[in-house]
């Protein structure tokens, strides 16, 4: 007789509703609760290809369907009598699956993704002391095995290291001068990938570059919180919009470039993360569908990756022809150059070493190939500026 | 604290939130109107019962919902199917919860104090 073990519960409600399972020789399989027999729960167990198991995972497939499209059209039914941690059972049925009783009615998906074990990042930061981020991917080659594309792990760490960045330096402007000058803010954003490839769906875990403080709070935590904001309500795409509003600029850029990078990869994202001193981890999940839908969305806002920028300088170089300008330090402000908007004003009135108070719009680009970011400033208005 | 069920050591554990202001969470119940058989936990119902993933505190809890769609959601499971849902009201004093398994599932551990059916009204039949 067939036999198979529980690798992963997929669903649960006052006990395990979906779980999925692998033979002897690898092969998938997913069970769903259908009662009790004699206090012992009944499964309908099928075989499911890898790819559609990876879609039921990240919510694209509803639970009908792979029952319908079970690779070799037979199905079982399993009495869990022994135990998850023993061989369960298969008994092979007969009867038509579709016409029976047991199927599920349509439209039954994982919302969020399949269960995670979020205590992960918890135990990982308490373990080494530090903020903890667990992410978990499943793009399609994952469904063949514990595995992904050089381009999709490299791709995902860039867009998001690049929202981490935008997100801290968002949250650190909110903060009073005195509370930026009192911490060393330069590169508190980084974070390092402490394991690569965890067993389980694909996962990394990284860890932030600077220790946390003596209070055991990290300066990614800014960040993060920003980023759970974004992605507090990805099945809700009017709340999500709202949400990315609030962070009009380089934040929502990246966070828009990095849903279209996991569109594109054709994955969800699940993550979890955690400081030695929380209570618990913070998790959230999007799932594919979510991805894509949440793109179409944002991308059809006009002006919400532009980021306000006011610049005071001497003006060190004008090109009144090519429209291009360029700011000299000053105070604590670094040199910046930059062109006019095609709508913006003239620079033929400007002087030059004469100080002036620039506004600009600061638009975030990417180099093709290798996802490295470009910053572009377009003058808006400018006056001069008497110190 | 007086739980509505007899909890072990460490239970309701420190992730799990003390409820103290409004909210509504879901449940699926048997019996229409609700009894409180419909708040027995699955360890009280199957004393000898083999939970899998589940520790023994959250085996000792009771699965709710925080919104009606995820609710839904989970009544297009054969096992799950036609079993009617109700509404809760916590507020202060209801005991303890926890955010669970998957997106929208809370464990719920209900103060023996509670008086879970005169919260709990029928959304669905």
């Amino acid at each position: 007789m067939k036999t198979i073990r529980h690798t992963a519960t997929l669903y649960y409600y006052d006990g395990v509703q979906v779980f999925e399972g692998r033979d002897a020789i690898g092969g998938h399989y997913v069970a769903m609760l259908v009662g009790s027999e004699g206090g012992a729960d009944r499964y309908l167990v099928v075989g499911a290809s890898p790819e559609n198991l990876r879609l039921f995972r990240v919510g694209a497939l509803d639970l009908r369907t792979l029952l319908e499209q079970r690779p070799d059209g037979q199905w079982y039914l399993a009495d869990l009598t022994a135990g998850w941690e023993q061989s369960i059972s298969l008994e092979p049925q007969s009867a038509e699956l579709s016409r029976s009783a047991l199927m599920p009615d349509p439209g039954f998906v994982l919302h969020g993704g399949a269960i995670r074990e979020v205590e992960t990042a918890l135990s990982e930061a308490r373990a080494r002391n530090n903020l903890v981020l667990e992410l978990s991917l499943e793009p399609p080659e994952a469904a063949q095995g514990h595995r992904i594309h050089a381009n999709t792990l490299s791709g995902i760490l860039l867009h998001l290291q690049s929202l981490v960045k935008h997100a801290y330096a968002k949250s650190v402007r909110a903060l009073s001068k005195e509370a930026r000058r009192a911490q060393d803010v330069t590169d508190a954003h980084l974070l390092d990938v402490v394991v690569p490839a965890a067993p389980g769906s694909f996962r990394i875990v990284l860890e932030a570059s600077h220790g946390p403080d003596l209070f055991g709070y990290s300066e990614v935590s800014r960040a993060l919180e920003k980023l759970n904001e974004l992605v507090e309500s990805p099945d809700d795409p009017g709340k999500t919009l709202e949400r990315v509003r609030q962070n009009q600029g380089h934040v929502a850029a990246a966070y828009i470039r990095l849903l279209a990078f996991l569109a594109k990869s054709r994955s969800g994202l699940s993550y979890s993360w955690a400081t030695p001193s929380l209570p618990r981890a913070h998790s959230r999940s999007i799932s594919e569908p979510e991805t894509s839908m949440l793109v179409e969305v944002l991308s059809k806002v006009e002006n919400i990756g532009v980021e306000s920028v006011t610049l005071t300088g001497p003006l060190r170089k004008v090109d009144v022809d090519a429209g291009t300008w360029r700011l000299g330090s000053y105070g604590d402000e670094e040199e910046r150059s930059g062109k006019i908007k095609p709508d913006g004003p003239s620079l033929s009135n400007l002087v030059t070493d004469r100080v002036y108070r620039f506004t600009c719009e600061e638009v975030l680009g990417e180099v093709s190939g290798t996802g490295r970011e470009t910053h572009t400033l377009y003058l808006v208005e400018y006056q001069p500026f008497d110190s | 604290m007086d739980f509505l069920e007899t909890l072990p050591p460490g239970c309701p554990p420190p992730e799990a939130k003390e409820i103290n202001s409004e909210s509504f969470v879901y449940r699926l119940v048997k019996n229409n109107p609700p009894t409180m058989q419909d708040f027995q936990s699955l360890r009280s119902r199957r004393p000898a019962g083999n939970f899998g993933i589940m520790s023994e505190c959250h085996a000792r809890g009771l699965s709710v919902w925080a919104n009606a769609e995820s609710c839904e959601n989970a009544r297009r499971l054969t096992a799950l199917r036609t079993i009617p849902v109700c509404r809760i009201g916590l507020s202060e004093g209801a005991g303890y919860i926890q955010e669970t398994f998957q997106l929208n599932h809370r464990t719920w551990w209900p103060l023996k104090a509670f008086d879970i059916l005169d919260n709990c009204e029928m959304v669905q039949e």
